[in-house]
């Protein structure tokens, strides 16, 4: 009885991490393996090809030579970079407003909440609301044209390329900006009030101590927030797709990555292979940029004081 | 004792997560097989089946993206109370239906539907490809009996002329007008009259140019060219795919110059088909960005666009003012499709139940007539939802029936909304024009495509040969593999 006893306590620890790692194994690692497994195969979601017969780098040969592939890659890259930077610059303004000690802007929360909201809403309602504002004879163009004069003739912005994309854009930094706004926040409410207040003994003004504390200390939190941003950038799918339609039309300006694989992997086509391709392509693609960006961003102390730790050890 | 029962509990949930695994993982959102929903395979040959005397018996799985399948298994198991029917569901928009059923059907296993509702845009797709879907051929002496009409038909059948679907409706198009307009326009609103100044793609540019004239442009012909995308396509020669390559029909560039002259000749409301604007048009509440009232003067709709879209939106505002025409080209729009998949577990109940919804007579009366109540239903299966029902109207896939049935619809409501004219008169002739036989599975695709690229052209974006070669880019990303 004594013996049973002290053996069931260490199996106690693995039915508690038990389920953990079954939904880990099954949902997330399985998968990862089997889309690496499917894009070396023609696997075809029918009956008979399903699982597919091995073609070697086939899939990715004829991807990497495929044009139409070459302009979701660009535009995916181009959408992302042109949100994310105006994105960026404008949660830190309002971080830095929202976290300042000195400000101590009135009803802070308030807005927080405010531009928090869009990231609530579903992008399924988001794309039928800006298609209807900005439709031929929506309101957007009463307003200009009607109410105001602004301009002379009503414009039907989902018909052409560069406004799609300007759209698209938008819509992906309004949705985003709060989020990453709130992040910052944190990052800098994290920073010690100790030397913002021997800074300004020293006579520094808002702008200096923006620049010489705020955001140095801030690299750990940008570099979660450019990670973060451009692995979901990269996969950027539901507004593009819900708001142009599933080429990204007019002239594919918004056909992204994700946009491509789903119409090789939907029906009729049901392409498993190349869609996995497809995945894995994206996969390295996000790996490598990241790797990058950690590389940039790495504290420039870090490297120096390991050296000396080892040089002393 | 405790801890054996956690250990049990472990390794009865890491068996059934195994377990899902090694079939693929591919459960679909279904219900889980519980409760003697099973079919079980050793049924088919001996038990399962029928005596037909006594009503059928056995067990059916139907899957579905459409309830009115729902309203079909109810009735089926009021003659049939032996029979046991797993009714499963899923949207068809951005083709979740399609890749769940083709998914089950690939991997097959225990969770294969035994019959499947297909739409018309894609039941060309699971008919033409091997394996999915299996040979109802036998049943055609029923449709016989019924002069099932033709396009139902063609619709189900394979390259080699074996018949995979059939349907228990025909959903031919026409040209919905304004009656109030047309007097306006033309001096008369007897569709006797008007069909002539439709009657072929130059006479209705002409037409359009009338009402353009005369209204000083606050009438359009149509909503946008897309409106009468769907009349062009039953009557193209060739398909899109001929051989490996795809095809662009002469009547496919005859389309593009159609739509843009009505675009840049200003014949059409630059409104898009399902927008709110659009429905705003039937209701004669379009305004432009100027706060100008816009009229659209017609709207080509199938059968169930009548019911559904425009008396559905319009009732209240325009109710008598609208008449039908069959317009410049017979089309189709929509549609469902009933078939026995391949792996089914009981074929013969299965077909007899496609049989019973497609070819039955005195189902298909009932169908039509609207004898499918709620209160019918219930007394069946008290758990049917409560806005369960299938109301009186539709056109059904049988030209006896049709026939027998148009007396009974001069004095519909939809018959008053349309001016007093009876819809399955209109319709009863459509249906006999339409042809199915150029539908290929990618159809819809690649019809997704063009009407982007025609939109290309006529916003003045890109010249002819540019959209076409935007057309060609997208439908190599979709359909990849044609020279």
């Amino acid at each position: 009885m004594k013996k049973k006893n002290s053996i069931s306590k260490d199996y106690y620890g693995y039915i508690f991490i038990a389920p953990f790692i079954i939904i880990f194994i099954t949902f997330i690692l399985f998968p990862i393996f089997n889309t690496l497994y499917l894009s070396f195969t023609d696997a075809r979601i029918r009956p008979g090809s399903w699982r597919g017969d091995f073609v070697g780098f086939d899939n990715f040969t004829s991807l990497l030579g495929d044009h139409m592939f070459h302009m979701a890659v660009s535009n995916t890259w181009m959408l992302w970079l042109f949100n994310f930077i105006p994105q960026m610059i404008l949660a830190l303004v309002l971080a830095a407003m929202f976290a300042s000690t000195t400000y101590k802007l009135k009803g802070a929360n308030i807005f927080k909440a405010v531009y928090y909201l869009p990231n609530l809403l579903m992008p399924v309602t988001i794309a039928a609301l800006f298609n209807t504002f900005l439709s031929l004879h929506g309101p957007l163009n009463q307003i200009l044209v009607g109410m105001l004069g602004i301009m002379p003739e009503a414009r039907n912005f989902g018909a052409f390329a560069l406004d799609t994309r300007i759209v698209v854009i938008f819509l992906q930094t309004w949705m985003w900006f709060g989020q990453t706004a709130i992040v910052l926040v944190a990052g800098m409410t994290s920073i010690s009030p100790a030397l913002y207040e021997s800074a300004m003994i020293d006579g520094a003004n808002q702008v200096k101590m923006f620049f010489r504390i705020t955001l140095p200390l801030l690299k750990p939190v940008m570099l979660f927030v450019m990670v973060t941003s451009l692995v979901g950038g990269l996969q950027m799918f539901d507004i593009p797709h819900l708001y142009a339609g599933q080429f990204g039309n007019p002239d594919n300006s918004v056909l992204t990555v994700n946009m491509f694989m789903n119409l090789r992997r939907s029906f009729p086509s049901a392409l498993l292979g190349y869609s996995g391709a497809i995945s894995v392509l994206l996969f390295l693609m996000s790996s490598v940029v990241a790797l990058v960006l950690f590389r940039i961003f790495r504290e420039p102390d870090d490297a120096k004081v390991k050296k000396v730790r080892r040089v002393n050890s | 004792m405790k801890k054996s029962l956690i250990t049990i509990a472990l390794a009865v949930t890491f068996a059934v997560v195994m377990g899902a695994c090694g079939d693929g993982g591919t459960a679909p959102p279904a219900t889980p097989p519980a409760g003697g929903g099973t079919a079980t395979p050793a049924q088919t040959g001996d038990t399962g089946t029928a005596a037909p005397d006594e009503g059928w018996e056995g067990n059916l799985r139907v899957w579905s993206f459409t309830n009115e399948a729902e309203v079909i298994a109810t009735a089926f198991r009021g003659l049939n109370p032996g029979v046991n029917i797993d009714f499963q569901m899923a949207s068809m928009d951005g083709g979740v239906f399609q890749d769940w059923v083709t998914l089950a059907l690939a991997v097959g296993g225990s969770d294969v539907p035994d019959v499947i509702f297909m739409e018309a845009d894609f039941v060309r797709s699971f008919v033409l490809e091997p394996g999915m879907l299996a040979d109802i051929s036998d049943l055609m002496p029923y449709a016989n009996a019924l002069e099932t009409i033709p396009f139902t038909i063609q619709a189900g059948t394979d390259d080699a002329g074996i018949i995979r679907a059939f349907s228990y409706q025909a959903t031919p198009g026409a040209m919905f007008y304004r009656r109030s307009m047309a007097q306006r326009y033309f001096g008369t609103d007897d569709p006797g009259q008007l069909q002539p100044l439709f009657a072929n793609l130059d006479i209705f540019v002409d037409s359009a140019r009338q009402i353009r004239e005369i209204s000083g442009g606050s009438t359009r012909v149509v909503s946008s060219p897309t409106e009468v995308y769907r009349a062009f396509l039953p009557n193209r020669a060739q398909p899109w795919i001929v051989g490996n390559s795809l095809n662009i029909d002469p009547l496919m560039l005859e389309y593009m110059t159609f739509a843009n002259a009505l675009r840049n000749e200003g014949l059409d409301a630059e409104v898009g088909q399902w927008s709110p604007e659009w429905f705003d048009a039937m209701r004669d509440q379009l305004m432009d960005a100027n706060g100008n009232l816009i009229e659209v003067f017609s709207f080509f709709m199938p059968t169930w666009g009548l019911p559904f879209v425009i008396y559905g939106n319009a009732a209240d505002y325009t109710h008598g003012d609208w008449g039908i025409i069959p317009g410049p080209l017979p089309f189709q729009w929509g549609g469902t499709w009933l078939a026995v998949t391949e792996q089914a577990a009981n074929f013969e109940l299965a077909r007899e139940f496609v049989r019973f919804a497609t070819l039955d007579e005195d189902h298909l009366r009932n169908w039509a007539t609207g004898v499918y109540t709620n209160q019918f239903l219930a007394a069946i299966d008290p758990s049917v939802p409560g806005d369960l029902s299938q109301g009186g109207g539709d056109l059904v896939s049988s030209a006896r029936l049709i026939r027998e049935l148009t007396p009974q619809f001069n004095d519909a409501p939809t018959a008053q909304f349309i001016g007093g004219q009876n819809p399955y008169v209109i319709f009863g002739e459509a249906a006999m024009q339409v042809s199915f036989g150029l539908q290929q599975g990618t159809d819809a695709t690649i019809g997704d495509a063009f009407i982007d690229a025609v939109d290309l052209y006529i916003t003045g974006e890109a010249d002819r040969e540019g959209a076409l070669t935007s057309f060609r880019n997208d439908v190599s990303i979709a359909v990849p593999g044609l020279n």
